[in-house]
């Protein structure tokens, strides 16, 4: 059965919160990271009892941007100085995670 | 609270149990004999726990979907702009839907302390006599993880809003325990087949604990730490973009919440670790109890009960250090 490595995503989404806490982004950049930091934590609560068929490929899919999000989150000066590009990442896995749901509800 | 706090009123400070491997160990080598190793008091100990982590712990799991509604309406108190609504894009708001499954939080509640109410029972077998009222409650043990199994299995096999997942998982090691359960509930006496068979519990019991831990972890820590950092971000966006507009008064309340808030994340207890410690304690009980006990294991069985204690004991501490920090500030 696939899994979603919903441990990383909280790392993440804590690793968010703190940039949408740290001054070196501007006031609208802020407002904007931490949206999306909570829209992914209402995806995680989502999926936390969700099953998914064996070998899913949209699992695999999901799990590779949480992996690419962990590592642009990995440095936090590198994030900043490169936040456009860690907000479309996180725009790409939040649409991957409304996939899921989706896949998850028709599995039932 | 109150209750929670009296039951640990037997419990030992950190820095004596720090030094109770070998106080129990010496104080048998000198003992005339060491006829008797005496671990009824640490037993006691180990229940009143148990009791105190399964209540704790219970109202982390308990608490989870409440905290998901709270959660949802501080979002719309710091933010004017959105509605409250029982349907957002036709997925239920956490207002009256419940995120997370009321039977699968029970199972698992359930089976935790049925599992300390294994591990307690192994005392039963330490002293010479024969272990009759061992064995009446370990039939009685039996029955109740029957029905747990059967749970397990429900849980397993629905779908929609009760799935669960990892329910499945459970149920392997649940039989093993109810066979190993049955054996031990047939021997009449001591004997190397008792022993055997509390040899044999091991396996499925520390399969048990890891899935337990697994499920804590993902359900309370992930949900909770995440969450608690959605609170604080809440209040801080809402402090930094209102500030200017504020009174003394008002911002001294926001500040209060930004506070409790901190407080919530620093002093989370990781109810994890209480697991991994009676992990630890049930498998110096099982060599306590499956083999003529020596002053070596009995000081390693008091030793790894004082160290689930202490843990509990910390877990304790946690709730109250939030609960303190919240006080007088309504919902999260």
């Amino acid at each position: 059965m696939s899994k979603l490595a919903t441990d990383r995503l909280a790392g993440s989404i804590s690793r968010l919160f703190d940039l949408a806490g740290d001054d070196r982004l501007t006031q609208t950049q802020r407002s904007e990271v931490s949206a999306l930091a909570k829209r992914l934590r209402g995806r995680l609560v989502d999926l936390l009892s969700a099953r998914f068929a064996d070998d899913l490929a949209e699992i695999s899919d999901a799990n590779a941007k949480i992996a690419a999000l962990t590592q642009q989150l990995a440095d936090a000066n590198d994030a900043i100085n490169k936040i456009a590009d860690v907000v479309k990442q996180i725009t790409a896995l939040a649409g991957a995670l409304d996939k899921l749901i989706v896949l998850a509800t028709k599995f039932h | 609270m109150k209750a929670m706090s009296q039951s640990l009123t037997t419990i030992n400070n950190g820095a004596f149990m720090r030094n109770r491997f070998m106080i129990a160990v010496l104080s048998c080598v000198l003992a005339a004999g060491c006829a008797q190793l005496d671990i009824k008091e640490p037993v006691a100990k180990f229940q009143a726990a148990t009791a105190t982590a399964t209540t704790t712990i219970g109202s982390y799991y308990q608490e989870l979907n409440t905290y998901e509604r709270n959660l949802y309406l501080l979002d719309r108190l710091v933010d004017p702009s959105k509605e409250v609504l029982l349907k957002e894009g036709g997925k239920d708001t956490p207002l009256l839907s419940k995120p997370f499954n009321q039977d699968a939080i029970d199972a698992r509640l359930a089976l935790f302390k049925r599992i300390a109410d294994y591990a307690a029972n192994l005392a039963e077998l330490a002293g010479n006599d024969a272990p009759a009222r061992f064995q009446t409650n370990i039939s009685a043990l039996g029955t109740s993880l029957q029905q747990i199994r059967t749970d397990f299995t429900t849980l397993a096999q629905a779908g929609g809003a009760q799935s669960d997942a990892q329910a499945k998982d459970y149920i392997g090691p649940v039989s093993q325990l109810i066979g190993v359960i049955g054996k031990m509930a047939l021997e009449k006496r001591r004997s190397d087949e008792l022993r055997a068979a509390l040899s044999e519990g091991e396996k499925p019991i520390s399969e048990i604990l890891t899935f337990l831990e697994r499920d804590f972890k993902t359900y309370i820590v992930a949900t909770r730490v995440a969450g608690q950092r959605e609170v604080l971000d809440a209040w801080m966006q809402y402090y930094n973009k209102n500030r200017r507009n504020m009174n003394l008064e008002q911002r001294k309340g926001v500040l209060d919440r930004i506070n409790a808030a901190a407080v919530d994340i620093d002093a989370f207890g990781d109810p994890t670790a209480v697991i991994r410690k009676m992990g630890k304690a049930h498998s110096a009980l099982v060599k306590f109890a499956s083999s003529d006990p020596t002053p070596s294991d009995f000081g390693t069985a008091v030793a790894r009960i004082d160290e689930f204690v202490t843990q509990v004991q910390e877990l304790v501490n946690a709730v109250i250090a939030i609960r303190d920090a919240k006080r007088g500030i309504p919902n999260v």
